[in-house]
């Protein structure tokens, strides 16, 4: 859950502009046991915000590596399939859509690479919003809501967060 | 005001001296621990010229002997402590990529020397960690960053621009799913 969870949990609170999601429920799972012995290995994180809720799939069970993102609107979805595959789809009708795929190229640095970031944050090319990806102020809320997912998967019961 | 001219004077040096390759340009990178497999994504970075890994700080020297004959360094400059690393090496930022229950050490040792943190996802290990490194940051005036892997996808910020620019109307509800088959499976070092 801290492993994998987190991803899904900075993304929303990049996402939402640093809104703390009002509720978290989790469970956690080992399904396997003989490979990790000491910890769960199968974590599912449900956020409520407002007007959306977020599912955060936390997992080693997969049988094929993933990091992945879909956001579905009022109108249509947008699939951050993996590092490069996008897709886009717009509703129509009941089931049906129009959808753009696109192949990204990486982003421009210093916004490609971790270390190169850091460096032209601390010689001030560049500046840091709160609720950045990297920031501080964005990862003070992702540990509360591990800490929040924690606290629910232990107790079977959803926190609520001030 | 003065902190503010300060901080122009300090942006236009980088401005004009940005590019050249000096090695005086070169921002001075500690790396803490070494036991997380992303610390490949450092000694790869490096190669670009941009900064310089002038200390690593890790006991085991097996590990480190092993990773120095990959990315090819000296084991001169492996460390037992952040102490013996910060006494001998003039360190601008660390990256920590050592245990998340570690995390909050690296703040404590770097923050009151000026040293900025940046951290292995995620931040800490819990809120108590968590704020006591917040208020050392603070006080310090450091920068604390936490390094995601999906920070760095074109995928996730154009999705993001595409929220932000309406495109598919507001947020109703988000699926973000990731992992793998496991370390065991995957045969991921012990260390890890």
């Amino acid at each position: 859950m801290v492993d994998f969870g987190c991803y899904g949990a900075n993304l929303m609170t990049w996402l939402m502009e640093g809104k703390k999601p009002q509720s978290v429920t989790a469970i956690t799972q080992q399904l396997q046991a003989e490979n990790n012995p000491q910890v769960d290995d199968e974590s599912i994180i449900i956020l409520g915000y407002e007007n959306a809720n977020a599912i955060v799939q936390g997992s080693w069970n997969w049988p094929i590596g993933r990091k992945d993102m879909e956001i579905y609107g009022e109108t249509g979805a947008v699939y951050a399939d993996n590092r490069y595959n996008y897709r886009m789809r717009i509703a129509k009708g009941y089931d049906d859509f129009e959808e753009t795929t696109l192949t990204l190229p990486e982003r421009a640095a210093p916004y490609n690479d971790p270390f190169h970031y850091f460096k032209a944050l601390i010689n001030e090319e560049i500046s840091i919003s709160p609720y950045d990806l990297s920031a501080l102020e964005n990862n003070m809320v992702v540990v509360e809501i591990l800490d929040a997912a924690r606290e629910s998967a232990k107790t079977g019961k959803t926190v609520y967060l001030k | 005001m003065r902190r503010t001219v300060g901080r122009f004077l300090s942006a236009l040096l980088v401005a004009l001296s940005f590019g050249s390759a000096h090695a005086s340009d070169k921002l001075k990178i500690g790396v803490v621990g070494l036991t997380h497999t992303h610390v490949h994504w450092i000694f790869e970075s490096e190669k670009q010229g941009q900064f310089e890994i002038v200390g690593i700080v890790e006991q085991n020297k097996d590990l480190a002997q092993r990773y120095a004959t990959q990315h090819n360094y000296s084991m001169d400059k492996v460390y037992d402590s952040m102490d013996a690393m910060f006494a001998e090496q003039d360190v601008q930022a660390v990256a920590a990529f050592g245990t998340i229950y570690e995390h909050l050490e690296v703040v404590q040792k770097a923050a009151p020397r000026g040293v900025h943190v940046m951290v292995e996802k995620p931040l800490a290990i819990n809120m108590e960690h968590a704020s006591e490194m917040e208020a050392l940051a603070t006080k310090h005036n450091i920068h604390l960053l936490t390094n995601y892997e999906t920070t760095w996808y074109p995928t996730n910020h154009k999705a993001y621009e595409a929220i932000k620019n309406d495109e598919v109307g507001d947020i109703r509800k988000v699926i973000v799913r990731d992992g793998h088959k496991g370390p065991a499976k995957l045969g991921i070092n012990s260390e890890f």
